[in-house]
């Protein structure tokens, strides 16, 4: 189903890499794409891992790169271990996301050769912004399909957060869902989050289309997931 | 060094989710983090980044036009993309290094928050001129003739608004400081409609 207005906030894939990058390919790989991106952050990130009973603590350093578009919708990171695109709204197409995600890599395969996965994943997070009622109460059962069952002598919940997983075991993927209240975006409504994660772990693909294919079935799992997970009533508001 | 952002990962989750999750990056949203905030309270591992150097004046603005942008992606599939680019283009302009005056702070997030705010309940036709106060917060300048509103918006939906408008031969001002909900109560004596399209 195609949206006019789909409430995807953030949609990702990742690649998380059996091996670490070397430094100096990891910095190669960015000037390759930088002519993509032409916003570039370096962070370096600090891990501290603080054992209390020694009082005591270890640090690990581990460079990060963002490269993001002028209008920061488009980014993609790269980490010793990982590297990541990314997407906000507004979301302009599966076609249009993967086709980035497929150029960029192509480029970095140049640089550090084809590189064993341990892990591939497609997220969205999606957020809902329903109108409050007149008695300012928010029906967001009318618009998520899943949702928590309360005892009747709870009429209304101020929060709620709920997360299951579920194994794909035919495809070898992994479901997560999540769904929770989020803090108002805008006036006179209730903002829900629908984070959906299919992760691929266990033997994955190498070659540039496999890859690929395992995206797209990727894919096909989450906007299952999607689907069955809202109503008409928001498919509606989306612009079906 | 002021960290960038931080994130906990906890082993005893890492142990529960087979496989973790995947990262969020852009958008700083995810169900995940708000049920881990909620649930999860045996954290033990930090991981936070820094800059690399103390932030400059270009990295500082650079950030400000960035988090805005970010941001505005929480609310870009309830705009069309021209008014968004037309939004981002003036917060360009409007950060011209070259322009600079030293003391000036980059634009307030929480300002722009409320701007945006205010323009998801007028008419999306309404093209305010923008401008930025010394203390970052932005400033909608709407003119219609001799007509003009301007509207500071302050963090947390407050706003400060002017008006000078021409009653014949006379010139009337006022000046006024509410909530973005409460502006057009506030300014109804005043022809609203002369910047606006109501409802």
């Amino acid at each position: 189903m195609i949206y006019v207005a789909p409430p995807i906030v953030e949609a990702i894939v990742q690649f998380v890499f059996a091996e670490p990058l070397p430094a100096a390919k990891m910095r190669k790989a960015v000037g390759r794409l930088k002519r993509f991106y032409p916003a570039t952050t370096d962070l370096l990130n600090v891990q501290a891992k603080i054992n209390v009973l020694s009082r005591s603590a270890e640090f690990e350093d581990s460079p990060q790169s963002k490269l993001a578009s002028d209008d920061q919708a488009d980014a993609f990171i790269i980490e010793p271990g990982m590297c990541l695109w990314t997407r906000l709204a507004p979301y302009q197409g599966w076609d249009e996301f993967i086709a980035r995600v497929k150029r960029d890599y192509e480029a970095l395969l140049d640089v550090f050769g084809r590189r064993k996965l341990v892990r591939m994943g497609v997220r969205y997070i999606n957020r809902f912004d329903i109108p409050a009622e007149v008695d300012g109460r928010i029906q967001y059962e009318s618009y998520l399909a899943v949702n928590i069952r309360v005892p009747q002598i709870y009429p209304a919940v101020l929060n709620y957060g709920w997360r299951f997983e579920h194994e794909i075991v035919a495809k070898d993927l992994l479901l997560i869902l999540q769904s929770a209240t989020a803090e108002q975006v805008l006036p006179n409504t209730g903002a829900f989050l629908l984070d959906i994660d299919v992760i691929a772990g266990g033997t994955l693909p190498i070659k540039l289309d496999e890859i690929f294919a395992k995206l797209e079935e990727m894919r096909d799992v989450k906007n299952q997931a999607f689907e069955t997970s809202i109503t008409d009533k928001a498919r509606e508001a989306f612009g079906k | 060094m002021r960290p960038e952002f931080h994130e906990f990962a906890s082993n005893a989750l890492q142990r529960r989710v087979k496989l973790g999750s995947s990262s969020s990056a852009g958008s700083g949203l995810s169900a995940g983090d708000i049920l881990r905030s909620g649930l999860i309270d045996d954290r033990h591992t930090f991981r936070g980044g820094t800059p690399a150097s103390p932030p400059s004046l270009q990295e500082r603005v650079f950030k400000a036009l960035a988090d805005a942008k970010v941001w505005t992606a929480q609310v870009a599939m309830h705009m069309n993309l021209a008014t968004r680019d037309r939004y981002f283009r003036q917060l360009d302009l409007l950060h011209d290094c070259d322009e600079w005056f030293g003391a000036d702070l980059p634009l307030n997030l929480e300002s722009y928050k409320t701007f945006i705010r205010f323009m998801l309940t007028v008419d999306g036709s309404s093209k305010p001129s923008l401008a930025l106060s010394a203390s970052g917060n932005l400033l909608g300048i709407w003119l219609a003739g001799r007509d003009r509103l301007t509207i500071e918006f302050r963090p947390g939906d407050s706003v400060e608004w002017v008006i000078s408008r021409q009653e014949g031969d006379a010139t009337e001002r006022a000046a006024g400081t509410t909530s973005s909900a409460r502006l057009m109560a506030n300014i109804q004596g005043f022809k609203p409609e002369t910047w606006f399209k109501l409802g």
